[in-house]
Protein backbone atom coordinates (compact mmCIF):
# COMPACT_ATOMS: atom_id res chain seq x y z
CA UNK A 1 0.00 0.00 0.00
CA UNK A 2 2.15 3.46 -1.42
CA UNK A 3 1.36 6.73 -3.16
CA UNK A 4 3.96 5.88 -6.04
CA UNK A 5 4.99 8.40 -8.54
CA UNK A 6 6.84 7.32 -11.71
CA UNK A 7 8.87 9.49 -14.00
CA UNK A 8 6.37 12.11 -13.19
CA UNK A 9 6.79 15.48 -14.07
CA UNK A 10 4.49 18.59 -14.10
CA UNK A 11 4.52 21.69 -16.42
CA UNK A 12 1.85 24.22 -16.44
CA UNK A 13 0.45 26.45 -19.28
CA UNK A 14 1.92 23.74 -21.62
CA UNK A 15 2.32 24.99 -25.43
CA UNK A 16 1.61 28.82 -24.11
CA UNK A 17 4.21 31.55 -23.65
CA UNK A 18 3.01 31.22 -19.58
CA UNK A 19 4.30 27.82 -19.60
CA UNK A 20 6.25 26.69 -16.32
CA UNK A 21 7.68 23.59 -15.28
CA UNK A 22 6.77 23.35 -11.64
CA UNK A 23 8.00 19.81 -11.00
CA UNK A 24 10.67 17.89 -12.72
CA UNK A 25 10.62 14.73 -13.44
CA UNK A 26 10.28 13.25 -9.80
CA UNK A 27 10.22 9.47 -8.64
CA UNK A 28 9.25 8.73 -5.06
CA UNK A 29 7.33 6.43 -3.54
CA UNK A 30 5.03 6.85 -0.26
CA UNK A 31 4.55 4.29 2.30
CA UNK A 32 1.43 3.44 3.79
CA UNK A 33 1.53 5.08 7.77
CA UNK A 34 4.28 7.26 7.36
CA UNK A 35 4.40 10.40 8.55
CA UNK A 36 5.88 12.92 6.01
CA UNK A 37 6.75 16.66 6.50
CA UNK A 38 7.38 18.70 2.99
CA UNK A 39 8.87 22.22 3.24
CA UNK A 40 10.13 23.94 0.82
CA UNK A 41 9.78 28.07 -0.34
CA UNK A 42 6.83 29.56 -2.06
CA UNK A 43 7.12 28.62 -5.52
CA UNK A 44 9.34 25.15 -4.85
CA UNK A 45 6.56 22.92 -6.17
CA UNK A 46 5.26 21.62 -3.46
CA UNK A 47 1.61 22.59 -3.60
CA UNK A 48 1.85 20.88 -7.30
CA UNK A 49 3.63 17.84 -5.53
CA UNK A 50 1.03 17.13 -3.05
CA UNK A 51 -2.04 17.70 -5.93
CA UNK A 52 -0.82 15.19 -7.97
CA UNK A 53 -1.24 12.86 -5.28
CA UNK A 54 -4.63 12.80 -4.62
CA UNK A 55 -5.32 13.37 -8.66
CA UNK A 56 -6.13 17.10 -8.49
CA UNK A 57 -3.57 17.95 -11.18
CA UNK A 58 -2.61 14.69 -13.78
CA UNK A 59 1.17 14.67 -14.61
CA UNK A 60 2.36 15.99 -17.84
CA UNK A 61 4.35 13.47 -17.57
CA UNK A 62 4.76 9.51 -16.00
CA UNK A 63 1.99 8.08 -13.31
CA UNK A 64 0.59 8.74 -9.74
CA UNK A 65 -1.07 5.22 -8.68
CA UNK A 66 -1.94 4.44 -5.33
CA UNK A 67 -2.55 1.26 -3.56
CA UNK A 68 -1.88 0.32 -7.13
CA UNK A 69 -4.22 1.90 -9.15
CA UNK A 70 -3.77 5.21 -11.34
CA UNK A 71 -5.43 7.97 -10.29
CA UNK A 72 -5.74 9.83 -13.49
CA UNK A 73 -7.51 7.32 -15.47
CA UNK A 74 -11.29 7.94 -15.23
CA UNK A 75 -12.44 3.91 -14.42
CA UNK A 76 -14.81 3.89 -11.03
CA UNK A 77 -12.01 2.33 -9.09
CA UNK A 78 -9.76 5.43 -9.77
CA UNK A 79 -12.67 7.36 -8.82
CA UNK A 80 -12.98 5.58 -5.67
CA UNK A 81 -9.09 6.09 -4.47
CA UNK A 82 -9.62 9.77 -4.64
CA UNK A 83 -11.78 9.12 -1.44
CA UNK A 84 -9.43 8.04 0.38
CA UNK A 85 -6.32 10.92 -0.08
CA UNK A 86 -7.99 13.53 1.79
CA UNK A 87 -6.61 17.00 1.39
CA UNK A 88 -6.98 19.94 3.63
CA UNK A 89 -6.40 22.83 1.56
CA UNK A 90 -4.42 26.25 2.56
CA UNK A 91 -7.01 28.49 3.74
CA UNK A 92 -10.01 25.75 4.49
CA UNK A 93 -11.65 28.22 5.96
CA UNK A 94 -12.77 29.57 2.69
CA UNK A 95 -14.62 26.41 1.68
CA UNK A 96 -17.01 26.52 4.25
CA UNK A 97 -20.31 26.96 3.19
CA UNK A 98 -23.60 25.40 5.32
CA UNK A 99 -25.22 27.10 7.63
CA UNK A 100 -24.63 24.69 10.64
CA UNK A 101 -21.09 23.73 11.74
CA UNK A 102 -22.68 20.09 11.97
CA UNK A 103 -24.12 20.36 8.01
CA UNK A 104 -20.93 21.43 7.11
CA UNK A 105 -18.96 18.61 8.52
CA UNK A 106 -21.64 16.12 7.24
CA UNK A 107 -21.67 17.08 3.76
CA UNK A 108 -18.77 14.62 2.64
CA UNK A 109 -20.04 11.62 4.47
CA UNK A 110 -23.82 12.49 3.13
CA UNK A 111 -22.23 12.66 -0.60
CA UNK A 112 -20.81 8.91 0.17
CA UNK A 113 -24.53 7.81 1.25
CA UNK A 114 -24.27 7.38 4.60
CA UNK A 115 -27.38 6.93 6.88
CA UNK A 116 -28.10 9.91 8.87
CA UNK A 117 -27.11 7.83 11.95
CA UNK A 118 -24.01 6.99 10.39
CA UNK A 119 -23.04 10.51 9.50
CA UNK A 120 -24.46 12.06 12.57
CA UNK A 121 -21.49 9.54 14.25
CA UNK A 122 -19.24 10.73 12.08
CA UNK A 123 -20.00 14.53 12.92
CA UNK A 124 -19.40 13.94 16.47
CA UNK A 125 -16.17 12.19 15.97
CA UNK A 126 -14.78 14.68 13.73
CA UNK A 127 -15.92 17.63 16.13
CA UNK A 128 -14.06 15.73 18.90
CA UNK A 129 -10.87 14.74 16.73
CA UNK A 130 -10.42 18.78 16.51
CA UNK A 131 -11.46 19.91 19.69
CA UNK A 132 -14.77 21.69 18.85
CA UNK A 133 -17.30 20.68 21.54
CA UNK A 134 -20.40 19.44 19.76
CA UNK A 135 -23.31 20.53 22.38
CA UNK A 136 -21.98 23.79 21.86
CA UNK A 137 -21.04 24.31 18.66
CA UNK A 138 -23.14 21.90 16.33
CA UNK A 139 -26.13 23.86 15.18
CA UNK A 140 -23.70 27.47 15.49
CA UNK A 141 -23.06 29.03 11.93
CA UNK A 142 -19.48 28.40 11.15
CA UNK A 143 -19.26 32.14 9.81
CA UNK A 144 -19.03 33.27 13.52
CA UNK A 145 -16.37 31.77 14.39
CA UNK A 146 -12.93 32.74 14.85
CA UNK A 147 -10.40 32.45 11.61
CA UNK A 148 -8.84 29.27 14.00
CA UNK A 149 -11.80 28.03 14.85
CA UNK A 150 -12.88 27.91 10.87
CA UNK A 151 -10.02 26.12 10.38
CA UNK A 152 -11.04 23.63 12.73
CA UNK A 153 -14.51 22.56 11.33
CA UNK A 154 -13.13 22.79 7.41
CA UNK A 155 -10.06 19.80 8.96
CA UNK A 156 -13.42 18.19 10.76
CA UNK A 157 -15.14 17.57 6.96
CA UNK A 158 -12.00 16.29 5.62
CA UNK A 159 -11.51 14.11 8.58
CA UNK A 160 -15.04 12.75 8.91
CA UNK A 161 -14.72 11.34 4.91
CA UNK A 162 -11.99 8.97 6.71
CA UNK A 163 -9.29 9.17 4.36
CA UNK A 164 -6.66 6.32 4.32
CA UNK A 165 -3.89 9.20 3.36
CA UNK A 166 -4.54 12.67 4.72
CA UNK A 167 -2.90 15.50 3.04
CA UNK A 168 -2.47 19.08 5.04
CA UNK A 169 -1.41 22.12 3.28
CA UNK A 170 -0.57 24.59 6.09
CA UNK A 171 -3.29 23.54 8.29
CA UNK A 172 -1.55 25.71 10.92
CA UNK A 173 -1.03 28.67 9.58
CA UNK A 174 -2.42 31.62 11.78
CA UNK A 175 -3.37 29.03 14.82
CA UNK A 176 -2.31 29.73 18.28
CA UNK A 177 0.46 27.29 19.87
CA UNK A 178 -2.74 25.73 21.49
CA UNK A 179 -4.88 25.71 18.62
CA UNK A 180 -1.67 23.92 16.32
CA UNK A 181 -1.68 21.51 19.15
CA UNK A 182 -5.24 20.82 19.04
CA UNK A 183 -4.85 19.86 15.66
CA UNK A 184 -2.04 18.01 15.71
CA UNK A 185 -2.85 15.91 18.44
CA UNK A 186 -5.39 14.36 16.53
CA UNK A 187 -3.88 14.43 13.70
CA UNK A 188 -1.07 11.92 15.48
CA UNK A 189 -3.34 9.84 17.40
CA UNK A 190 -4.97 8.84 13.88
CA UNK A 191 -1.79 8.85 12.42
CA UNK A 192 -0.39 5.59 15.35
CA UNK A 193 -4.01 4.35 15.67
CA UNK A 194 -5.45 3.90 12.68
CA UNK A 195 -1.93 3.70 10.75
CA UNK A 196 -3.02 7.11 8.66
CA UNK A 197 -0.18 8.36 6.23
CA UNK A 198 0.10 11.63 6.64
CA UNK A 199 1.89 14.26 4.60
CA UNK A 200 2.10 17.89 5.98
CA UNK A 201 3.25 20.79 4.25
CA UNK A 202 4.64 23.32 6.32
CA UNK A 203 6.50 26.28 7.13
CA UNK A 204 6.04 25.62 10.51
CA UNK A 205 9.62 23.42 11.46
CA UNK A 206 8.55 22.76 14.88
CA UNK A 207 5.67 21.23 13.54
CA UNK A 208 7.49 18.73 11.60
CA UNK A 209 10.71 17.94 13.49
CA UNK A 210 8.07 16.90 16.14
CA UNK A 211 6.08 14.93 14.42
CA UNK A 212 7.31 13.86 11.08
CA UNK A 213 9.27 10.49 10.46
CA UNK A 214 10.53 11.56 7.43
CA UNK A 215 11.10 15.16 5.60
CA UNK A 216 11.28 15.87 1.71
CA UNK A 217 12.56 19.53 0.36
CA UNK A 218 11.80 20.66 -2.47
CA UNK A 219 13.37 23.18 -4.37
CA UNK A 220 12.66 25.16 -7.79
CA UNK A 221 10.76 21.88 -8.35
CA UNK A 222 13.19 19.32 -7.87
CA UNK A 223 13.05 17.19 -4.56
CA UNK A 224 16.74 18.13 -3.12
CA UNK A 225 16.64 16.18 -0.13
CA UNK A 226 14.82 13.10 1.05
CA UNK A 227 15.54 11.65 4.82
CA UNK A 228 15.16 11.91 8.76
CA UNK A 229 14.39 15.00 9.81
CA UNK A 230 16.79 15.28 12.27
CA UNK A 231 19.44 14.26 10.14
CA UNK A 232 18.48 16.90 7.98
CA UNK A 233 18.10 19.37 9.98
CA UNK A 234 21.77 18.70 11.70
CA UNK A 235 23.60 18.16 8.56
CA UNK A 236 22.29 19.76 5.54
CA UNK A 237 21.78 23.61 6.68
CA UNK A 238 23.29 24.72 4.22
CA UNK A 239 21.08 23.32 1.33
CA UNK A 240 18.44 23.78 3.76
CA UNK A 241 19.47 27.72 3.93
CA UNK A 242 20.31 28.00 0.34
CA UNK A 243 16.59 26.71 -0.42
CA UNK A 244 14.88 29.50 1.46
CA UNK A 245 14.06 27.55 4.39
CA UNK A 246 15.12 27.54 7.91
CA UNK A 247 15.71 25.31 11.31
CA UNK A 248 13.15 25.06 13.75
CA UNK A 249 13.74 27.46 16.39
CA UNK A 250 14.65 25.97 19.11
CA UNK A 251 17.50 23.56 17.04
CA UNK A 252 18.59 26.97 15.81
CA UNK A 253 19.84 28.54 18.88
CA UNK A 254 21.50 25.07 19.70
CA UNK A 255 23.49 25.68 16.18
CA UNK A 256 24.10 29.33 17.33
CA UNK A 257 25.26 27.81 20.89
CA UNK A 258 27.26 25.28 18.97
CA UNK A 259 29.09 27.63 16.85
CA UNK A 260 30.16 29.64 19.93
CA UNK A 261 32.11 26.50 20.83
CA UNK A 262 29.08 24.50 23.29
CA UNK A 263 29.59 20.60 22.65
CA UNK A 264 26.31 19.99 22.40
CA UNK A 265 23.47 17.48 20.53
CA UNK A 266 21.48 19.39 18.19
CA UNK A 267 19.37 16.33 17.41
CA UNK A 268 16.22 17.11 18.98
CA UNK A 269 12.56 16.71 18.79
CA UNK A 270 11.08 18.84 20.91
CA UNK A 271 12.12 22.13 23.59
CA UNK A 272 12.46 19.45 26.21
CA UNK A 273 14.83 17.24 24.23
CA UNK A 274 16.40 20.72 24.00
CA UNK A 275 16.70 21.13 27.57
CA UNK A 276 18.12 17.93 28.52
CA UNK A 277 20.72 18.15 25.97
CA UNK A 278 21.82 21.72 26.78
CA UNK A 279 21.77 20.62 30.44
CA UNK A 280 23.78 17.82 29.61
CA UNK A 281 26.34 19.91 28.20
CA UNK A 282 26.39 22.32 30.93
CA UNK A 283 26.77 20.00 33.33
CA UNK A 284 29.37 18.14 31.71
CA UNK A 285 31.78 20.83 31.49
CA UNK A 286 31.67 22.22 35.41
CA UNK A 287 34.83 24.72 34.18
CA UNK A 288 34.30 25.78 30.88
CA UNK A 289 34.34 28.98 29.18
CA UNK B 1 3.07 66.59 24.07
CA UNK B 2 2.31 65.28 20.67
CA UNK B 3 -1.01 63.92 19.83
CA UNK B 4 -1.11 60.18 20.91
CA UNK B 5 -1.62 58.07 17.62
CA UNK B 6 -3.61 56.02 19.37
CA UNK B 7 -5.97 56.10 23.18
CA UNK B 8 -8.78 53.88 24.14
CA UNK B 9 -10.14 54.93 27.09
CA UNK B 10 -12.48 52.00 28.76
CA UNK B 11 -13.11 50.72 25.67
CA UNK B 12 -15.18 47.55 25.22
CA UNK B 13 -16.28 45.95 22.21
CA UNK B 14 -20.23 43.73 22.65
CA UNK B 15 -21.52 41.37 20.03
CA UNK B 16 -24.58 38.95 20.84
CA UNK B 17 -24.36 35.99 20.27
CA UNK B 18 -26.34 33.38 18.52
CA UNK B 19 -28.63 32.98 21.71
CA UNK B 20 -29.21 36.59 22.20
CA UNK B 21 -26.39 37.03 24.58
CA UNK B 22 -23.95 39.97 25.03
CA UNK B 23 -20.78 38.59 25.16
CA UNK B 24 -17.45 40.86 25.54
CA UNK B 25 -15.40 40.62 22.68
CA UNK B 26 -13.09 43.13 24.20
CA UNK B 27 -13.31 44.49 27.98
CA UNK B 28 -12.38 47.87 29.41
CA UNK B 29 -9.24 48.25 27.32
CA UNK B 30 -7.42 51.49 28.15
CA UNK B 31 -4.11 52.00 26.36
CA UNK B 32 -1.96 54.65 24.21
CA UNK B 33 0.39 53.92 21.52
CA UNK B 34 2.67 56.78 20.49
CA UNK B 35 3.72 58.19 17.30
CA UNK B 36 6.67 56.09 16.11
CA UNK B 37 5.95 53.27 18.20
CA UNK B 38 6.62 49.56 16.99
CA UNK B 39 4.02 47.66 19.40
CA UNK B 40 3.21 43.86 19.04
CA UNK B 41 -0.51 42.29 19.60
CA UNK B 42 -0.63 38.43 20.92
CA UNK B 43 -3.07 36.15 22.49
CA UNK B 44 -4.45 32.70 21.26
CA UNK B 45 -7.23 32.38 18.66
CA UNK B 46 -10.46 34.44 20.01
CA UNK B 47 -8.83 36.70 22.33
CA UNK B 48 -9.73 39.74 20.90
CA UNK B 49 -6.41 40.64 19.05
CA UNK B 50 -8.37 41.32 15.58
CA UNK B 51 -10.96 42.95 17.45
CA UNK B 52 -8.33 45.22 18.96
CA UNK B 53 -6.78 46.01 15.95
CA UNK B 54 -9.90 46.51 14.11
CA UNK B 55 -10.84 49.38 16.17
CA UNK B 56 -7.69 51.21 15.08
CA UNK B 57 -9.20 52.25 11.37
CA UNK B 58 -12.75 51.84 12.46
CA UNK B 59 -13.38 48.85 10.59
CA UNK B 60 -15.80 48.72 14.05
CA UNK B 61 -15.89 50.81 16.74
CA UNK B 62 -16.94 50.44 20.46
CA UNK B 63 -19.59 49.28 21.76
CA UNK B 64 -18.13 51.35 25.53
CA UNK B 65 -15.59 53.71 25.85
CA UNK B 66 -13.81 55.31 23.12
CA UNK B 67 -11.09 54.89 21.12
CA UNK B 68 -9.39 57.94 19.60
CA UNK B 69 -6.84 57.91 16.67
CA UNK B 70 -4.71 60.88 15.95
CA UNK B 71 -7.10 62.72 18.89
CA UNK B 72 -10.35 62.01 16.47
CA UNK B 73 -12.63 59.73 18.01
CA UNK B 74 -13.42 57.00 15.51
CA UNK B 75 -17.42 56.82 16.90
CA UNK B 76 -17.63 60.24 15.06
CA UNK B 77 -18.60 59.27 11.05
CA UNK B 78 -17.39 62.69 10.22
CA UNK B 79 -13.97 61.81 10.91
CA UNK B 80 -13.63 58.63 8.94
CA UNK B 81 -11.94 58.74 5.92
CA UNK B 82 -9.50 60.96 7.91
CA UNK B 83 -8.70 58.10 10.11
CA UNK B 84 -8.69 55.88 7.36
CA UNK B 85 -5.98 57.78 5.72
CA UNK B 86 -4.03 57.81 8.79
CA UNK B 87 -3.91 54.19 9.28
CA UNK B 88 -3.69 51.69 6.95
CA UNK B 89 -4.43 47.94 7.70
CA UNK B 90 -2.31 44.84 6.20
CA UNK B 91 -4.27 41.45 6.64
CA UNK B 92 -3.01 37.29 6.53
CA UNK B 93 -3.67 36.88 3.17
CA UNK B 94 -1.59 38.25 0.66
CA UNK B 95 -4.49 37.29 -2.33
CA UNK B 96 -6.94 38.84 -0.95
CA UNK B 97 -5.93 42.23 -0.97
CA UNK B 98 -4.50 43.29 -4.40
CA UNK B 99 -7.00 44.68 -6.71
CA UNK B 100 -5.38 45.89 -9.72
CA UNK B 101 -3.54 43.54 -12.57
CA UNK B 102 0.13 45.75 -12.56
CA UNK B 103 1.70 46.30 -9.20
CA UNK B 104 2.10 50.08 -9.71
CA UNK B 105 -1.41 50.72 -10.26
CA UNK B 106 -2.14 48.95 -6.91
CA UNK B 107 -0.28 50.88 -5.29
CA UNK B 108 -1.85 54.02 -6.98
CA UNK B 109 -5.52 52.73 -5.93
CA UNK B 110 -5.65 54.56 -2.88
CA UNK B 111 -3.93 57.83 -3.79
CA UNK B 112 -6.35 58.06 -7.07
CA UNK B 113 -9.48 57.78 -4.66
CA UNK B 114 -8.32 60.53 -2.26
CA UNK B 115 -8.34 62.53 -5.94
CA UNK B 116 -4.58 63.52 -5.36
CA UNK B 117 -3.21 65.00 -8.93
CA UNK B 118 -1.50 62.50 -11.18
CA UNK B 119 1.77 63.81 -11.38
CA UNK B 120 1.50 63.60 -7.31
CA UNK B 121 0.56 59.88 -7.58
CA UNK B 122 3.29 59.20 -10.38
CA UNK B 123 6.06 60.40 -7.19
CA UNK B 124 3.93 58.46 -4.31
CA UNK B 125 3.80 55.53 -6.15
CA UNK B 126 7.32 55.48 -7.13
CA UNK B 127 8.64 56.53 -3.44
CA UNK B 128 6.34 53.98 -2.05
CA UNK B 129 7.75 50.76 -3.51
CA UNK B 130 11.20 52.22 -3.29
CA UNK B 131 10.81 52.08 0.63
CA UNK B 132 9.60 48.52 0.37
CA UNK B 133 12.50 47.31 -2.35
CA UNK B 134 9.99 46.83 -4.73
CA UNK B 135 10.75 48.94 -7.00
CA UNK B 136 11.76 46.00 -10.13
CA UNK B 137 8.15 45.29 -9.97
CA UNK B 138 6.04 47.88 -10.61
CA UNK B 139 5.08 46.80 -13.85
CA UNK B 140 4.50 42.75 -13.02
CA UNK B 141 1.09 41.57 -12.81
CA UNK B 142 0.77 40.76 -8.60
CA UNK B 143 0.29 36.98 -9.32
CA UNK B 144 3.52 36.18 -10.42
CA UNK B 145 4.56 37.98 -7.20
CA UNK B 146 5.78 35.39 -3.67
CA UNK B 147 3.59 35.99 -0.65
CA UNK B 148 6.00 38.21 0.78
CA UNK B 149 6.40 40.28 -2.07
CA UNK B 150 2.41 40.67 -2.31
CA UNK B 151 2.89 41.74 1.52
CA UNK B 152 5.06 44.45 0.52
CA UNK B 153 3.17 45.77 -2.26
CA UNK B 154 0.14 46.02 0.44
CA UNK B 155 2.43 47.95 2.23
CA UNK B 156 3.66 49.75 -0.38
CA UNK B 157 -0.27 51.20 -1.05
CA UNK B 158 -0.71 52.13 2.50
CA UNK B 159 2.75 54.63 2.26
CA UNK B 160 1.21 56.28 -0.80
CA UNK B 161 -1.72 57.33 1.46
CA UNK B 162 0.66 59.04 3.14
CA UNK B 163 -0.69 56.94 6.03
CA UNK B 164 1.32 57.89 9.62
CA UNK B 165 0.33 54.05 11.08
CA UNK B 166 0.17 50.58 9.76
CA UNK B 167 -1.71 47.76 11.53
CA UNK B 168 -0.59 44.52 10.25
CA UNK B 169 -2.91 41.91 11.11
CA UNK B 170 -0.61 38.30 11.40
CA UNK B 171 1.27 39.68 8.04
CA UNK B 172 3.56 36.91 7.99
CA UNK B 173 0.85 33.66 8.89
CA UNK B 174 0.99 32.67 5.16
CA UNK B 175 4.55 33.10 4.06
CA UNK B 176 7.72 30.96 3.96
CA UNK B 177 10.84 32.10 6.19
CA UNK B 178 12.41 33.99 3.20
CA UNK B 179 9.16 35.97 2.93
CA UNK B 180 8.74 36.33 6.45
CA UNK B 181 12.28 37.98 6.69
CA UNK B 182 10.81 40.35 3.86
CA UNK B 183 8.53 41.41 5.32
CA UNK B 184 9.78 41.97 8.97
CA UNK B 185 12.88 43.95 7.40
CA UNK B 186 10.51 46.36 5.61
CA UNK B 187 8.37 47.17 8.63
CA UNK B 188 11.25 47.47 11.06
CA UNK B 189 12.62 49.89 8.01
CA UNK B 190 9.88 51.41 8.11
CA UNK B 191 9.27 52.26 11.90
CA UNK B 192 12.97 53.19 11.95
CA UNK B 193 11.46 56.36 9.49
CA UNK B 194 9.30 57.15 12.06
CA UNK B 195 5.78 55.45 10.90
CA UNK B 196 4.29 53.65 13.76
CA UNK B 197 3.97 50.04 13.10
CA UNK B 198 1.02 47.80 14.98
CA UNK B 199 1.51 43.95 14.29
CA UNK B 200 -0.55 40.62 15.26
CA UNK B 201 1.47 37.59 15.46
CA UNK B 202 2.09 34.62 16.51
CA UNK B 203 5.52 34.34 16.08
CA UNK B 204 7.48 35.25 19.22
CA UNK B 205 10.23 35.68 17.16
CA UNK B 206 8.75 38.60 15.32
CA UNK B 207 7.37 40.09 18.23
CA UNK B 208 11.01 40.10 20.02
CA UNK B 209 12.57 42.64 17.21
CA UNK B 210 9.50 45.23 18.60
CA UNK B 211 9.69 47.34 20.88
CA UNK B 212 6.53 46.91 23.03
CA UNK B 213 4.38 43.65 23.07
CA UNK B 214 0.66 43.50 24.33
CA UNK B 215 -1.34 40.50 25.49
CA UNK B 216 -4.96 39.92 24.99
CA UNK B 217 -6.60 37.28 26.76
CA UNK B 218 -10.14 36.75 26.42
CA UNK B 219 -10.49 40.58 25.56
CA UNK B 220 -8.95 41.68 28.35
CA UNK B 221 -5.38 43.30 28.15
CA UNK B 222 -3.03 41.30 30.23
CA UNK B 223 0.44 42.23 29.83
CA UNK B 224 1.78 45.92 28.37
CA UNK B 225 5.57 46.26 28.15
CA UNK B 226 8.86 45.35 26.58
CA UNK B 227 9.54 41.93 25.13
CA UNK B 228 12.03 41.76 27.57
CA UNK B 229 9.78 42.65 30.22
CA UNK B 230 6.84 40.53 28.74
CA UNK B 231 8.67 37.25 27.41
CA UNK B 232 10.65 36.70 30.57
CA UNK B 233 7.69 35.82 32.10
CA UNK B 234 7.54 32.57 30.56
CA UNK B 235 5.32 30.68 33.05
CA UNK B 236 2.26 33.32 33.05
CA UNK B 237 2.54 33.85 29.40
CA UNK B 238 2.11 29.38 29.03
CA UNK B 239 -0.43 29.19 30.80
CA UNK B 240 -2.42 31.43 28.57
CA UNK B 241 -1.67 29.11 25.75
CA UNK B 242 0.88 31.49 24.39
CA UNK B 243 4.62 30.43 22.93
CA UNK B 244 7.60 32.17 24.12
CA UNK B 245 11.15 32.92 21.94
CA UNK B 246 12.82 29.86 21.70
CA UNK B 247 15.97 31.05 23.90
CA UNK B 248 13.48 32.52 26.52
CA UNK B 249 12.25 29.21 27.43
CA UNK B 250 15.68 27.50 27.54
CA UNK B 251 17.00 30.06 29.50
CA UNK B 252 14.12 29.62 32.16
CA UNK B 253 14.12 25.55 31.61
CA UNK B 254 17.77 25.85 32.66
CA UNK B 255 17.47 28.71 35.52
CA UNK B 256 14.26 25.89 36.78
CA UNK B 257 17.20 22.75 36.98
CA UNK B 258 19.49 25.38 38.84
CA UNK B 259 21.61 26.77 36.33
CA UNK B 260 22.20 30.10 37.09
CA UNK B 261 22.04 32.15 34.15
CA UNK B 262 20.14 36.06 34.07
CA UNK B 263 16.17 35.91 34.31
CA UNK B 264 15.85 38.42 31.16
CA UNK B 265 17.78 36.65 28.23
CA UNK B 266 15.28 36.85 25.20
CA UNK B 267 17.81 36.47 22.24
CA UNK B 268 20.31 33.39 21.49
CA UNK B 269 22.74 35.75 21.69
CA UNK B 270 21.63 36.87 25.07
CA UNK B 271 21.73 32.94 25.92
CA UNK B 272 25.10 32.38 24.61
CA UNK B 273 26.62 35.21 26.39
CA UNK B 274 24.89 34.12 29.45
CA UNK B 275 26.68 30.80 29.08
CA UNK B 276 29.83 31.64 28.83
CA UNK B 277 29.78 33.80 31.65
CA UNK B 278 28.85 30.85 33.80
CA UNK B 279 31.55 28.57 35.31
Amino acid sequence: MSIRLEQVMYTYGMGTPFEKTALNETNIEIHEGEFIGIIGHTGSGKSTFVQLLNGLLHPTQGTVTVDGIDVGLKTKAAMDMRHKVGMVFQYPEYQLFEETIARDIAFGPRNFGLSEAEIDERVREAMDFVGLDYQTYAERSPFRLSGGQMRRVAIAGVIAIHPEYLILDEPSAGLDPAGRREIFSGIQRWHEEKNITVILVSHNMEDISRMAGRLIVLSQGDIILDGEPLDIFSTQQETLRSAGVAVPPVTEVLQYLQARGFHLNDRVHTMDEAISSLYHCLRGMPHAH
Amino acid sequence: MSIPMIRLDHMSHIYEDAEGQEVYALKDISLQIEPGEFVAIIGTNGSGKSTLAKHFNVLLTPTEGTCKVCGMRTDDLDNLWKIRQQVGMVFQNPDNQIVAAIVEEDVAFGPENLGVPPDEIKHRVSDALKRVNMTIYAKHGPHLLSGGQKQRVAIAGILAMQSQCIVLDEPTAMLDPIGRREVMDTIRQLNAEGITVIIITHFMEEAVQTGRVIVIQNGELKMDGTPRSVFTKVDALKSMGLDVPAASELAFKLREKGIPLPGNIITKEELGDALCQLG
